[in-house]
């Protein structure tokens, strides 16, 4: 707490100037006419602007309050007049019920008024008058009554900021019959919307049979399957079923425990609202905690984050803060699209295809004149003499910037608007007509099934195809059980990075191009660039400062937004930049390969696996990219646990989507989620115990090398053993398996789930640069080829540099670690810098930075003896000084190029989840997650901390949330942050505790440092399963109600488990199941 | 092309950039002479705002700007982001604060800039991140303990999260019912975290920003 940086809200910085509140005393109205900005002051005003308006016929006028004239509707059309309407008194007095619709107003019931069409543009619905139940009452108050009101909503994220699947209201006067203790319904309101209607409804035939009704077990049966009917969305409505069973679910989590209960209601609350769940009635309140009426907290509750500081190498190894979080934090750090516009900057927007397989015959504004502010398009026609029609560059193949007469996927880049600001540019690409033809084509690929048909395939290399483990056949020989052609199947992830594509290319004297590129890979957007320009490589010059979030879309992604501002910049002569809108990246950006599994496993009846059989397809979309190395990766994920034999087909599919990258972990999350999956799999045919079978296919460190050969290291490296049993002793694992077989035994409509679930990520380290020049004054300037991401490389490589110069050993060097600067990637000041991508670009870049280091002290320690023998102690500063006297080199360049024996290892991890399932809803709510990870010796271990949490919130977005859907012909539609949801501050786990393994000494690693960036995210795969034994408790009971049969234990959960998946798989009809169940319970009774 | 003059001299003036003289836009710079002064009394009838605590006039400007354009395209403030242009991301979040000359009091609250239309914000107070500190008057301790914990990583959502969170204890100051103990503000626990319940961040997982966010509530 002391050290915390001291708040004090006296010193609190004023929100409000003294000068403009002078000015507001003395009067700020707008002028109306001058800026098209009316603001009436009473609705008489209103009527009378909107009555002139109405006169002339060509003003087109926009009604704005706040900020619903946008909202999520963007507005990309003209309007000649804007009419703020936050000063009608009649809006805030609340006097009247009243809307204005053009220039009359009318007074209406709320539910005449939702059953009417939508209001036009020129309606104002001046307010809603909210009734005082009170007021309205007209029961006999001999009667002891009582009010229950409660309202739900079920959507994706607890506090908001989503839609929902559907949202309810109930209002129910009852009143208890003192002979028999039942509760009697005396009048109810039932309303839900937002399901897939056009507006919100009043199940009217529900009130009126629940009106006046004793309630019982079959009036709510009944009453149930009646909601169900009305409850209907519409056509085209995402998981229309699903909706339908949360209203019978609410309706049934609202009147159940009034069901039977032998309380009494006194007299004393009739006429009072009960606004919140039932209140002080301690029967019924017993009654809604056997309903689970326990809320659990929304938000992140505790947190813990445990590790072990290294000072072997000083200041590496210090959980420094983050270079330039402040100025990050205050706004002044500088992205891309903050560099200030240079003098006639142009903007540009891109133009895409939405067809799969066309020709593209024609593309142009759909008016004659160019839309305003437009300079004009840049297609395939302007790449220059010499130059060719490439948008990217990586070692295993290129691919085009626009598509030349022909598009192949939806998506694809067709043209590039350039305008005079990004507004105008996003606006006019809207405005560009394509005509397409597809007239004796073929029909395109959209699934995998269908390339696999048409022998649409890409082709990996057999260097990075991986290897067959074992005999099969000997494995299948071995096997007690077999399970076959079984089948998982895996969606897209989008990248979500907070700061969308954006480059800034500047012509500069003699044919050259700067180009600013927010870009994980510098180097090919280089090349790229001098391809599509035909220009030579040291005419271009690539600048990356910082990047607003990679995770792998900023590498091949981010190179044809850079290549097309350089493109047009090259045509226009004039700098061009441009910001993708968020939508255009979400259909642009490919993201994450989708991928189809067709397994065979054959197993021991105690579980151990003896042979593993995959066939695997993976969607690779148009072009190569980086795809032929997923193969290796999905291995790589899969080999965690001894599969005894391992055999596998993995074809990559050539399809007519836009082309799947590297994200965050390719391959290896689907690889060890697949490994996941089989495992349970096996465990539920043999019901035994999913953590007993992750146990028994365990390697040990002879099998561990068989499967992954020299990257499994020495013995000592095989750390995974020590954390799994570590992890079960401090998550506590063993008994919160007993609680929650208690909690589950207790709780009819909540579930809970465990899973603990170890990782396996095998990386590479790839050659990269560094420079370390030393200035007169002491300070250091480093560059290297690793980009800054937000993944703490530069602070990694700060104290890195700190560290090898440090062994000079003069006196100050101690303050080493202020006197160094990174400074941005630039692709001609330091050359071969690489792609920072596969969690290794971190420590490569320090070990490039250490290599140079050790070059300055070694020119340096002659000087430094000298000095020293002359004056006893030598200064940091005084010995530079001496030293640039003497004209020493002070400026190192290393290229680090790590051999084949120590470029690859394994990193190991385990988490244990927790997870808590509404039956009702299909909500997932995310008890606790305890993670243990190995860093080795941890560079710096705050950094690695925020890289593991990180990368497991991003994991359970795949696991969980995020759906990123295409149409059928492969156009994405989720495309913006209404329609793909990441994880937000209450969707990740209450309880989050994080331990950094510190395991010692790593011959071979950079100072013993392992990576952190990607393999964390596939421990999120915990809350996955730990939601599929949540799930399968739910049908188990469904099972002991009659109504599901054995095979209730054997099911597959989708990824993400959104709530419609859980919610499917535990039943639409559980309300009813239960009901009857519990009518037959009573019957059977007598 | 930072301000010359002293942000929270509230008096002076600004000295508008107009690096890309965009046509649909076109800023001034005003000076608080004698004479404006009296003209203002009378009122000319310009868009006038303060962004930081410097004064903007506006003399003419597309109804349609967005107060988000504005800022990232005719002032220096650039610290609220552009994420996702539909206020669902927070990314753009700036304070603003509005005064009622007849109660003398200022009503404060977070808004989408994306969303806000530059006429919309005619005599009120625009405050980003950069306007709570910055490095050359000091950072806010918002801006050290996100630093210090480790909140920022990428850095783009960060300016966004610190103003939510700062409006949030802008808020909980004005509460007259709660007495903070000395280093704490009158902010709770969980005021402090459903602060940023609307901001996206891909980066860090929220853990930290949770922690920097608690650590000013009591």
């Amino acid at each position: 707490m002391s050290r915390l940086p001291v708040y004090d809200h006296s010193l609190e910085i004023s929100t409000f100037p003294e000068f403009l509140k002078r000015e507001i005393k003395s009067s700020l109205l707008l002028d109306s006419e001058r800026y098209s900005w009316c603001k009436p002051a009473t609705a008489e005003e209103l009527q009378s602007l909107l009555k002139s308006i109405d006169a002339d016929s060509k003003t087109r006028m926009k009604l704005v309050v706040g900020n619903t004239g946008m909202g999520y509707y963007k507005e990309l059309e003209h309007y000649d007049k804007y009419i703020d309407l936050r000063c009608v008194l009649e809006l805030s007095t609340g006097a009247s019920v009243h809307i204005l619709t053009g220039t009359l107003h009318e007074k209406l019931a709320l539910d005449e008024f939702l059953e009417r069409p939508p209001l036009d543009s020129k309606s104002v619905l001046l307010n809603v008058k909210i009734p005082n139940y009170a007021a309205v009452k007209n029961i006999s108050s001999e009667m002891d009554s009582k009010l229950l009101f409660e309202t739900y909503r079920a959507s994706l994220r607890p506090l908001g900021n989503a839609l929902p699947y559907l949202n309810a209201a109930f209002l129910a006067e009852v009143s208890c019959l003192k002979s028999s203790g039942s509760v009697v319904l005396n009048k109810c309101r039932v309303v839900f919307g937002a399901y897939g209607t056009k507006h919100a409804i009043r199940a009217k035939e529900v009130e009126n049979f629940l009106s006046g009704k004793i309630l019982t077990v079959g009036v709510l049966y009944e009453a149930v399957k009646m909601v169900k009917a009305n409850v209907v969305p519409e056509d085209g409505t995402p998981s229309p079923a699903y909706r339908s069973s949360l209203a019978a679910g609410y309706l049934f989590d609202f009147l159940f425990p009034l069901i039977d209960t032998s309380s009494k209601i006194h007299g004393g609350w009739s006429g009072e609202y009960c606004n919140t769940s039932l209140s002080e009635d301690a029967e019924i309140k017993q009654k809604y905690s056997q309903l689970d009426h326990v809320q659990l907290p929304t938000l992140l509750t505790s947190s813990e984050q445990v590790l072990e500081l290294n000072h072997d190498h000083h200041p590496v190894g210090q959980p420094i803060k983050k270079i330039g979080a402040a100025l990050q934090a205050s706004g002044e750090a500088v992205f891309v699209d903050d560099i200030p516009s240079p003098t006639n900057c142009l903007h540009g927007s891109f133009v895409h295809s939405i067809k799969p397989f066309a020709r593209v015959k024609d593309i142009r504004f759909k008016s004659k004149l160019l839309p305003d502010g437009v300079s004009g398009l840049v297609s395939v026609r302007d790449i220059p003499k010499g130059g060719e029609n490439r948008g990217c560059t990586t070692m295993l193949g290129t691919e085009s910037l626009f598509a030349d007469g022909l598009t192949q996927h939806a998506g694809e880049r067709l043209a590039f608007v350039v305008a005079d600001t990004q507004k105008h540019a996003d606006i006019a690409s809207n405005l560009v007509e394509v005509d397409y033809d597809i007239e004796n084509l073929e029909p395109p690929i959209l699934t995998v099934e269908e390339a696999v048909k048409r022998s649409s395939f890409f082709e990996v290399p057999l260097s990075l195809y991986p290897k067959q483990v074992g005999d099969i056949s000997k494995g299948w020989a071995e096997a007690d059980h077999k399970i076959l052609s079984a089948k998982i199947k895996l969606g897209s992830q989008y990248y979500f990075y907070m700061e969308t594509q954006t480059a800034l290319a500047i012509p500069d004297e003699d044919n050259t191009m700067v180009v600013y590129s927010s870009n994980q890979c510098p180097e090919y957007a280089h090349v790229t660039i001098a391809k599509c320009l035909g220009i030579p490589e040291h005419n271009v010059r690539v600048i990356t400062r910082r990047v607003g979030g990679g995770f792998g879309g900023k590498a091949m992604k981010a190179i044809p937004v850079a290549t097309a501002c350089a493109l047009a910049a090259h045509k226009f002569r004039r700098p061009v930049r441009t910001y993708l809108n968020r939508k255009t990246d979400m259909i642009m950006a490919g993201g994450r390969h989708p991928m189809e599994i067709t397994y065979n496993v054959g197993f021991k009846s105690n579980g151990k696996v003896t042979a593993l059989q995959l066939d695997i397809l993976i969607n690779a979309g148009i072009s190569v990219d980086i795809s032929p190395l997923l193969p290796r990766n999905i291995l790589s994920g899969l080999k965690k646990y001894d599969w005894g034999a391992l055999s596998f087909d993995i074809k990559l599919c050539k399809t007519n989507h836009s082309s799947k990258t590297a994200m965050r972990a390719p391959g290896e999350v689907q690889g060890s989620y697949i490994a996941e999956t089989v495992i349970e799999h096996v465990a539920s045919t043999l019901s035994m115990d999913v953590d007993s079978a992750r146990n028994i296919n365990f390697y040990r460190y002879d099998s561990l090398k068989l499967f992954y050969d020299v990257a499994a290291g020495d013995s000592a490296e095989y750390t995974l053993p020590s954390i799994w049993n570590k992890l079960a002793a401090s998550s506590s694992f063993k008994q919160r398996v007993e609680i929650i077989k208690e909690f589950n035994r207790c709780k009819v409509w909540k579930k809970r789930g465990i899973s603990r679930v170890p990782i396996v990520h095998q990386v590479f380290m790839r050659p990269t640069t560094g420079k370390v020049s030393i200035l007169s004054d002491g300070s250091v300037v480093v560059e290297v080829g690793g980009i800054e991401l937000g993944q703490g490389l530069w602070t990694k490589v700060k104290q890195m540099a700190a560290f090898g110069l440090s062994s000079i050993k003069c006196d100050g060097v101690e303050n080493l670690l202020d006197k160094v600067r990174i400074i941005q990637a630039d692709t001609l000041s330091l050359t071969q810098g690489g792609i920072t991508a596969g969690s290794t670009t971190s420590e490569s870049s320090c070990e490039s930075v250490r290599l140079c280091c050790e070059v300055l002290v070694e020119r340096l320690a002659p000087l430094k003896e000298t000095l020293q023998g002359q004056m006893g102690s030598v200064r940091w500063d005084e010995l530079i000084c001496k030293a640039y006297t003497q004209s020493l080199n002070l400026s190192a360049t290393s290229h680090y190029s790590p051999d084949f024996n120590s470029m690859q290892y394994l990193n190991y991890g385990a988490a244990v989840s927790e997870v808590e399932v509404n039956l009702l809803t299909g909500e997932t709510a995310i008890l606790r997650s305890d993670i243990i990870y190995d860093c080795g010796q941890s560079l710096n271990p705050a950094v690695d901390l925020g890289q593991i949490e990180g990368a497991f919130v991003q994991g359970i977005g795949f696991f969980m949330l995020e759906e990123y859907t295409t149409n059928s012909d492969g156009l994405v539609v989720a495309d913006g942050t209404w329609t793909y949801k990441i994880p937000t501050i209450d969707t990740i786990p209450k309880q989050f505790n994080v331990e950094i393994h510190s395991s010692g000494h790593h011959r071979q690693r950079v100072l013993s440092s392992k990576a952190s960036g990607e393999p964390p995210l596939l421990l999120a795969a915990s809350v996955h399963c730990a939601t599929r034994a949540a799930v399968r408790e739910a049908r188990q009971q469904l099972h002991s109600w009659g109504c599901m049969d054995e095979s209730y234990s054997t099911f597959n959960l989708e990824v993400p488990a959104t709530m419609p998946a859980v919610k499917e798989l535990c039943g639409l009809d559980s309300v009813e199941s239960y009901i009857q169940w519990e009518m037959g319970r009573k019957s059977r009774l007598g | 092309m930072l301000f010359e003059c002293d942000q929270w001299k509230v008096e002076r003036v600004s000295p508008v950039i107009a690096a890309n003289s965009d046509a649909f836009l076109s800023v001034t710079p005003t000076h608080n002479t004698v004479m404006e002064e009296k003209q203002r009394e009378t009122g000319t009838g310009s868009l006038v705002f303060a962004i930081n605590g410097l004064r903007f006039e506006v003399s003419s400007v597309s109804p349609s700007t967005t107060l988000l354009e504005f800022l990232r395209a005719q002032t220096p403030f650039k610290s609220p982001k552009l994420g996702c242009g539909e206020g669902g991301c927070g990314a753009c979040v700036v304070l603003l604060s509005k005064y009622d000359p007849v109660l003398d009091q200022v009503e404060d609250f977070t808004a989408s800039s994306c969303l806000t239309l530059l006429c919309s914000v005619n005599g009120c107070s625009v405050t980003t991140s950069e306007g709570l500190g910055n490095s050359k008057d000091g950072f806010h301790p918002i801006h050290q303990r996100f630093s210090g914990f480790h909140a920022s990583q990428c850095g783009f959502c960060t300016p966004g999260m610190c103003v939510s969170l700062f409006g949030a204890l802008v808020k909980a100051e004005k509460n007259d019912q709660r007495e903070p103990s000395p280093g704490f503000s009158k902010l709770t626990v969980v005021e402090a975290e459903k602060a940023i319940s609307g901001n996206l961040c891909r980066c860090t997982g929220y853990r930290p920003i949770a922690d920097a966010c608690k650590s000013f509530g009591s």
